[in-house]
């Protein structure tokens, strides 16, 4: 027995994490610590979150140990899922229990996420003392940044600066210098870094932001055209664009709801707007008010489920799906809305039960999965091509490529068993 | 000798009537492919449209030191058509997944069929056209798979 206490009923994985994720961290850690059973530790999910909310709760390491393998390619896995406390408790048991230091700037990063800012501070101070290079002076800065020193968290990005350069620090000086109204040193900044760095997208987009609210209009407009060049593939950097298109655009659809109050289209566009424009509250508020009058679509109810996960609201977003995949019966916008849900939350169980009513509604997305599979595959991402597949076998009822993609999934079992491939 | 009853059972082609069967199927050459064996190779110069009659082919692409596996088909699907509309050199490489027996029609063979039966040059165009609309959607749709990934 690990821990001490009563056995109560069976843990439930759903219900514990969702308590992380509502940040009822005390409770999780109950449910855990009054489990006599050590087997739920062989799950990657609930160990690493217990150990992340373990020190969020308590300030310290817990020494649990695990038998889980492969923990390079469970933290592959789990980048940019959102699930910030599984990974930062990853992270501490990589630094702390398996000795990779390697490691350790991620685990600041993953601190920082949790809002331990403070406490990522003083272990720094304690594992390393001061800062050796320019990564850990930027570490440091971020995270007085973070705590509002801003005096602080300048001077490390400068000392940062002179041991080398880099997009990131000037990116960092010009956003604080204009965050403190001085638009001056913030302009400095930006156009020093872009000096340097003449196609950093992160400057580009932050540059034009400061031009166009210091009023440059001209200025920022040449900047918006070079971007748009590049390939734009985040939504950060959809919002940051969004930020600076004129403000007429919103003015003249807003006009156009006046004029035709119930056009389902005009609604679309925009909340699709404000999203764009990153605004996610803004969003949930006028398609929640709109819906209200009567303007609903099955594409105004994914949109509102995509704002409500984007506020990190992600119950909600789930609610809102499901509700609207009854009311407008099975509408595949919703049930792909749903799919890239359980996706970014890692629920595969419930993706197969959306992928076979799905395949009742247009195959061919379940073919998509056989060749994004291949594609994910030739590119060497291969934890993610067999899951892909493994939903193909499930799903399909294709017998020939049922067949093709069993003898793939075992050569990809073979080469992820020698290490090969994420 | 391919039947041209075999082909009716074809999705593509289960509606042409037995009269514009007969006629479609002289203009092709038959072959048989080994497994493994290559049918066509990425960047040669060829202008012949393939359908398969029985067996399966592999669409690969060499890259990163290996062949990639893009696509597989199956009997009653074309393969090559974008040959027959363009001179680009081919796009990727087909080899026989196993044993399979094609039909095949070059371009002189297609432009006699133009000249002595528009008709039916006509409806082998529609449906190229909407297998080449086929392959579109499917594309989108793996795209909206892929951004769930991605985005």
């Amino acid at each position: 027995m690990i821990f001490g206490g009563k056995k109560k009923d069976a843990l439930n994985k759903d219900e514990f994490l969702n308590l992380i994720s509502n940040g009822k961290y005390k409770e999780a850690l109950a449910i855990i610590e009054s489990e006599e059973s050590s087997e739920y530790f062989n799950d990657p999910d609930i160990f690493f979150s217990y150990i992340g909310i373990h020190y969020i709760v308590n300030k310290e390491f817990s020494s649990m140990k695990c038998s889980i393998k492969d923990l390079n390619e469970i933290n592959d896995k789990w980048k940019f899922t959102g699930f910030i406390e599984k990974a930062f408790g990853l992270n501490l048991y990589r630094y702390f229990e398996q000795k990779e230091e390697a490691i350790f700037n991620d685990l600041i990063d993953s601190m920082e996420l949790c809002g331990l800012s403070k406490e990522a501070l003083e272990l720094i101070k304690k594992e390393i003392g001061q800062p050796r290079n320019e990564k850990e002076y930027n570490n440091v800065a971020f995270l007085l940044w973070e705590l509002k020193k801003y005096k602080e968290a300048l001077n490390y990005f400068k000392k940062s600066l002179v041991l080398k350069t880099n997009p990131i620090t000037y990116n960092s000086l010009g956003l604080i210098y204009n965050e403190l109204g001085n638009n001056f040193l913030s302009e400095k900044y930006f156009k020093q870094g872009l000096e340097e760095f003449d196609d950093n997208i992160t400057l580009l987009t932050n540059y034009a932001v400061l031009l166009f609210n210091l009023g440059k209009l001209e200025a920022a407009n040449n900047i918006i055209l070079k971007i748009q060049n590049y390939q734009v593939g985040t939504n950060f950097l959809h919002a940051g664009i969004g930020k600076i298109l004129p403000p007429e655009y919103e003015i003249d659809l807003e006009e156009e709801l006046k004029r035709c109050p119930k056009s389902l289209s005009v609604v679309l566009e925009i909340g699709k707007y404000m999203l764009k424009r990153g605004d996610v509250e803004r969003t949930i508020d006028f398609l929640n008010e709109e819906m209200k009058k009567g303007n609903e679509s099955a594409k105004i109810y994914s949109l509102l489920s995509y704002a409500y996960y984007y506020s990190f609201k992600f119950s909600e977003a789930e609610t809102i799906a499901l509700k609207a995949k009854e009311k407008f019966d099975n509408n595949i916008i919703l049930l792909l809305t749903l799919v890239f849900l359980y996706v970014r939350r890692e629920k595969y169980d419930k993706v197969l039960s959306i992928l076979n009513i799905i395949k009742e509604k247009d195959v061919m997305y379940i073919e998509a999965l056989f060749n994004v599979g291949l594609a994910l595959e030739n590119a060497g991402v291969l934890t993610k091509a067999r899951l892909l597949f493994e939903w193909y076998l499930d799903v399909s009822d294709n017998r020939v490529g049922k067949e093709v993609i069993s003898l793939h999934l075992e050569v990809i079992n073979v080469k992820l068993r020698l290490g090969q491939g994420g | 000798m391919v039947d041209f009853s075999e082909l009716k059972k074809f999705e593509l082609l289960s509606k042409w009537s037995d009269g514009d069967l007969k006629e479609f199927i002289k203009y092709f050459d038959e072959k048989e492919y080994k497994t493994n064996e290559i049918i066509v190779n990425e960047q040669s110069v060829g202008q012949e449209v393939y359908l398969i009659i029985t067996g399966k082919v592999r669409i690969e692409r060499e890259a990163m030191g290996s062949d990639q596996t893009l696509k597989i088909l199956e009997k009653g699907e074309f393969f090559g058509e974008m040959s027959l509309f363009d001179n680009y050199p081919r796009s990727a490489t087909v080899r026989c997944f196993d044993s399979s027996k094609l039909l095949i029609l070059s371009k002189d063979s297609y432009e006699k069929m133009r000249t002595k039966n528009m008709k039916l040059a006509l409806q082998f165009s529609e449906m190229i056209i909407k297998t080449l609309s086929l392959r579109l959607r499917q594309t989108n749709k793996n795209l909206e798979i892929l951004s769930l990934w991605l985005i």
